[in-house]
């Protein structure tokens, strides 16, 4: 009863098995190194005016830089990642209220001054497509 | 050797998942309309297609938008919800316009299922707020008499018989908290007939309509804290042709003083009953399949503060996540199961209070 004595795995499993687990695991290893990123965050910021894109900036650079819209000059801040209005010649100051945004699917507009900052980012499994508010 | 065949297969399997699964790069556009940043999303029919879409979608998008403002009568005989409220405010007694017909008679529906807290009906009240203006919110709410005087237009429900309404000098319909919704519904609709393998994503400055999926997951969206800038509240997976829409005290308003001096926040969303804005609520988010019913339901159940469960029991809507003004987080049995509340910015996961229904 030499083969009793081995552990009770070993009885079960031939060597396909264990190349089907090294398989899955190398597999699991490249998705996860090829897929994984920080949730949602995004990488680029794209200024559009009057719905034509102007420019295109990264996060990654904190800078400050003033666009021209259709009333005046909105000044835009990037730091660490994120983007706001500084300020904005609208009487209403909504886009200046609405803060920091960061994360790719964030849109942030000044309506009267005609300035939309679209926020992208590569899409990964747990990103977030749209931010409801 | 027959034996290596299912490795292998799971390999070239899991090879595939990596390179392709992930790979659509979906087609978006980006416009202003609607008084809000509209951003549309199209996968799923192949690059060229995607753009056709939404080029047209963007062409819709801005014929409705013509079609329902409530002011701006431009271009001459598109705009028919201007020049309806132009020709009631005359006094005319007119027949609704065809293309309105379905809305005005949805919008009735939900006054009376809502008891009055979503009412188009309040238009001249939203105006005296100076809510109903891109360009120019007011500094000061208005004087309490002009409040009281503006409260005295009847319910929208009331209005609107059998298609046909008559004019007082000052009616003017708003259809500000219903129309967004509405219109990306019927955006969505017109694409998914043509296209029915269509996957889409619209968004109207916030609020979403979802149809399909991505080709791995399905649509995930988050709802933004009303509180703290940049914090997600509640993460959520949409499904296929659900529509998401909050209501919030932290978009339009203006700061001021009220009467007794005492420093005040004036938001947009106006209680029909006591026409100043709405108490109890900082945010109130609403899932359901039609657009139209979630935007005028997610604008009631904000107004109604702590009774939004009879509401939203009578309008026909179970998942609900509000913020109440003091930062408690309630919802629905179903919106728990659904929503995923994400950490505050100590890292702790907030509770969340389950309100049944009635």
């Amino acid at each position: 009863m030499a083969l009793s004595r081995k552990r009770w795995f070993v009885r079960f499993l031939k060597w396909p098995d264990l190349v089907m687990a090294a398989t899955a695991v190398t597999a699991l290893a490249l998705l996860y190194v090829s897929l994984w990123q920080p949730a949602g965050q995004a990488a680029e910021l794209q200024v559009l005016v009057d719905n034509e894109p102007l420019l295109s900036a990264p996060l990654s650079h904190n800078q400050n830089f003033t666009v021209e819209g259709a009333l005046g000059l909105s000044e835009l801040e990037i730091r660490d990642g994120k983007v706001r209005f500084v300020s904005s010649p609208c009487r209403n100051q909504v886009c200046v209220h609405h803060g920091w945004a960061s994360h790719s699917g964030e849109l942030l507009a000044c309506l009267p001054n005609r300035i939309a900052l679209v926020l992208e980012g590569e899409a990964a499994v747990n990103d977030i497509d749209a931010v409801n508010f | 050797m027959k034996k290596v065949i299912m490795p292998a297969l799971l390999a070239v399997f899991l090879v595939w998942l990596m390179f392709f699964s992930n790979r659509e790069k979906p087609a978006q556009m980006q416009t202003l309309a609607m008084g809000t940043l509209v951003d549309m999303t199209v996968l799923g029919l192949g690059g060229q297609t995607n753009y056709q879409v939404l080029q047209n979608a963007m062409l819709q998008l801005r014929e409705l938008e013509t079609i329902w403002h409530p002011d701006r009568i431009k271009p001459e005989g598109q705009a028919l919800l201007a020049e309806l409220n132009r020709r009631l405010q005359q006094g005319e007694t007119l027949t609704v316009p065809q293309p309105l017909q379905q809305g005005f008679a949805d919008a009735a529906s939900y006054t009376g299922t809502s008891n009055g807290l979503f009412d188009p009906a309040i238009g001249g009240l939203v105006k005296l707020w100076g809510f109903h203006s891109d360009e120019q919110f007011p500094s000061a709410p208005p004087a309490a008499a002009d409040i009281q005087q503006a409260l005295a237009t009847p319910h929208f429900d009331d209005l609107l018989q059998n298609q046909a309404l008559t004019g007082r000098a000052d009616m003017r319909l708003d259809f500000g908290a219903f129309a967004k919704g509405l219109i990306l519904q019927e955006v969505a609709d017109a694409i998914v007939a043509e296209y029915p393998q269509a996957s889409l994503l619209l968004n109207g400055g916030g609020d979403l309509v979802a149809v399909g999926q991505r080709p791995s997951r399905p649509w995930r969206i988050a709802v933004r804290h009303p509180r703290e800038q940049g914090r997600y509240l509640a993460t959520i997976a949409l499904k296929d042709g659900e529509a998401a829409f909050t209501s919030g005290d932290y978009e339009r308003f203006f700061d001021s003083v009220d009467a007794q001096g005492q420093a005040q926040h004036f938001h947009h969303i106006l209680d029909p009953r006591s026409g100043w804005p709405a108490k109890g609520s900082q945010s109130l988010t609403v899932l359901h399949a039609d657009g139209g019913l979630a935007d005028a339901a997610s604008t009631a159940l904000f107004v109604a503060g702590d009774d939004w469960p009879s509401v939203a029991a009578s309008m026909g809507i179970t998942a609900v996540l509000r913020v109440t003004a003091n930062g408690q987080i309630e919802w629905t049995p179903e919106m728990a199961k659904r929503a995923e509340l994400s950490p505050n910015s100590n890292g702790v996961k907030p509770q969340a209070v389950v309100r049944a229904f009635p």
